[in-house]
This record gives C-alpha cells, sequence and structure tokens, in this order.
C-alpha cells in the first residue's frame, strides 16, 4: 500500500530545495561574490538550510514531529542542493561544456590546437593545468621540484591509491 | 513510519550500488553515466511497484526523499571518480617513477594530449559536434542549440568564464 501523506515541514523542505536557484541567482548579483562560483554557491545553500530553520521553528504548523522528520527535511534540502551543485559545477567548471562554448562562440570550425587557444574565453588549455594543478599543490597533494611534480607524501599518496581503489571496484575503464 | 520508509530506501540504494557494479563490468561499452542514472531510475520504480505488489506499507515520499538522497550523494561521488581531471591527474602520477613527472611533460601526454582527446571524441560520440577535413571541428546544429543555451545559463547566472 503507498501512502502518499506528507507532513508540512517536508513541503517546505521540498519547496525550498526547488527554489534553490533564486538565492543562488541573487548572490550571482552580488559585486563582493562576483566570479566566486563555489561561495556563491555554498552562500545560497546555507541561505536554504537556514530559511527551513526558521520555517520550521517559528511557524507551529510545519514544526518537524520528531528526529526522524528533522533527517527526512535534511535529506530532501541536501538532495536539491546536490543536484544544482552538479548542475552549478558543470557550468562553472565543466571541462567538456567550454570545449562546446569555445567552438560556438568561435561562429567557425576550429582545429584542436585553435580550441585550445580558444579555451575558456581565450585563457587557453594550460589555464585549466595551472589551475588544477594550483588546487591539488595547496591542498598539499602535489609538491613541485624545480621542473617535475611529485606526488606528496602520505597526502597525495593515499589519496591516489584511494582513487585507484574505487576506479578498480566500479570497474571503469576510463576516467577524467 | 519515517523510520520504516528510511529503512527501506536503504535497501533499494544498497540493492542500486550492487546492481551497477555487477552492470559496469558486463556492459563495458556502455557509457557508465548513463548505467548508474537509468539504473537508478529502475531500482526506485521496481522498488515502488515491489512494496504495491506485495501489499507492503511504503510512505511515498519519506522513501523517495531518503532514496534519491542516497543515490545522489552516490553520483556525486561517482561523477567525481569517472569525470574528475584532478584525482586523475594523481593517479597518472602515481604509475610513473619515482610517482614524480617533469610539468611539461604532463601537459603534453596528459593536458593536450589523452584528456582534451578524450573530450574531443566524446562531444563527437554524442552528436554534439562532428570531425571536418583538416582535423577541424565543428558543431552539429545539436551541439549548436546546446551550446547556445549553456551559455544563456551561463550568462543569467553571472559566470562569464567556464572550464
Amino acid at each position: 500500500m503507498i501512502d502518499f501523506s506528507l507532513p508540512c515541514s517536508l513541503i517546505a523542505a521540498l519547496l525550498l530545495s526547488f527554489l534553490l536557484p533564486l538565492p543562488l541567482w541573487i548572490a550571482t548579483r552580488l559585486p563582493v561574490l562576483h566570479e566566486r562560483n563555489p561561495l556563491q554557491f555554498l552562500i545560497a545553500v546555507l541561505l536554504m538550510y537556514g530559511t527551513w530553520f526558521v520555517v520550521v521553528t517559528v511557524f507551529p504548523a510545519p514544526a518537524p514531529a520528531d528526529a526522524s522528520e528533522w533527517l527526512i527535511g535534511f535529506m530532501a534540502l541536501s538532495g536539491g542542493a546536490i543536484v544544482y551543485l552538479e548542475i552549478w559545477g558543470l557550468l562553472s567548471r565543466g571541462y567538456t561544456l567550454s570545449i562546446l562554448a569555445a567552438l560556438y562562440e568561435a561562429q567557425r570550425p576550429l582545429t584542436p590546437t585553435e580550441i585550445a587557444h580558444a579555451y575558456r574565453g581565450g585563457d587557453g588549455l594550460d589555464w585549466i593545468m595551472k589551475h588544477r594543478l594550483g588546487g591539488l599543490e595547496g591542498s598539499g597533494m602535489i609538491v613541485r621540484e624545480g621542473d617535475c611534480i611529485k606526488l606528496s607524501a602520505p597526502r597525495g599518496l593515499i589519496v591516489a591509491w584511494l582513487y585507484k581503489v574505487c576506479i578498480s571496484i566500479l570497474g571503469l575503464r576510463r576516467t577524467g | 513510519m519515517i523510520a520504516e520508509g528510511i529503512s527501506q530506501s536503504l535497501i533499494a540504494f544498497f540493492t542500486y550500488v550492487l546492481t551497477i557494479l555487477v552492470i559496469l563490468r558486463i556492459m563495458r561499452k556502455t557509457e557508465p553515466t548513463i548505467v548508474v542514472l537509468i539504473s537508478a531510475s529502475a531500482i526506485y520504480g521496481f522498488s515502488i511497484a515491489l512494496a504495491m505488489v506485495a501489499n507492503q506499507h511504503v510512505n511515498f515520499w519519506y522513501f523517495s526523499i531518503s532514496y534519491w538522497f542516497l543515490v545522489l550523494s552516490f553520483l556525486l561521488a561517482f561523477g567525481a571518480v569517472y569525470k574528475s581531471l584532478s584525482l586523475r591527474m594523481l593517479l597518472v602520477l602515481l604509475e610513473k617513477p619515482n610517482r614524480a613527472h617533469s610539468t611539461q611533460s604532463f601537459r603534453e601526454e596528459y593536458i593536450f594530449g589523452d584528456s582534451f582527446d578524450n573530450r574531443l571524441q566524446l562531444i563527437i560520440d554524442q552528436g554534439l559536434a562532428k570531425r571536418r577535413e583538416q582535423n577541424e571541428f565543428e558543431l552539429t546544429s545539436r551541439g549548436a542549440n546546446w551550446a547556445a543555451s549553456l551559455v544563456k545559463l551561463q550568462r543569467l547566472f553571472g559566470i562569464m568564464r567556464s572550464g
């Protein structure tokens, strides 16, 4: 028997997670957050959680009945956040989509070399190497030694091994 | 009732994980992203149908919310493993002698070679672009529509450059 009853706290959570693009759009318009895509998303998500918390604690009708209802509400909000995070990640960091955008903005056929140069509005493909290596270096996964980059021990080594194990468990042939 | 919904969704989720571990090994030629997405929907529909046939009590919303939360969390991690450039860079280094590589060779072999070529091949396989004479790439009408929508959406959210 399928039961379709839904408490008010979950209606509020589902509605707020569906409307996440609204605070996100507002966050993108704030000059202080200009071109800071991860921070824009984080602020929008915190605003979503905060609004739900205020709604369910201030108004008596949508108050969760017990801890498990709080948990389900958190899952509804987080599920919505993950969906939009995936979309946001593709829009702001998508490698393949950026290649498509480079081809579209050129308005003519391009060779692979020309695509590499036109990538990210003319920053070129070297930008992606600098950006990703900078991130790995900043998080202590790699170290630079002269002209070489090297996996750091133990952090980089552990993450790389865990990554290899995950690929093996999932049975993926190609990644990255 | 909620705890019941969560435990039912946990069973469905573990069934989903086991299913994709098997299917990813059997259907080697199918795009893994398609496998994980179709399997998630199929297991969800199957679980609901099974509950109806077995006349078992299921709260649709509790089950759906907790099941999709678990699946989406898994897909987030799966996406990182399958497509993350940074993690792949770590793996490339792991497989090199001394776990080190020259920056220039890394750039040529991986960034301008393997990874970039894979992406170009992917947009051709997806029918978004086609390869012309003299190794030029041109968007198909489908690819141009996709790219136009992408650029519009990026502009709407103030994303001026991505990658």
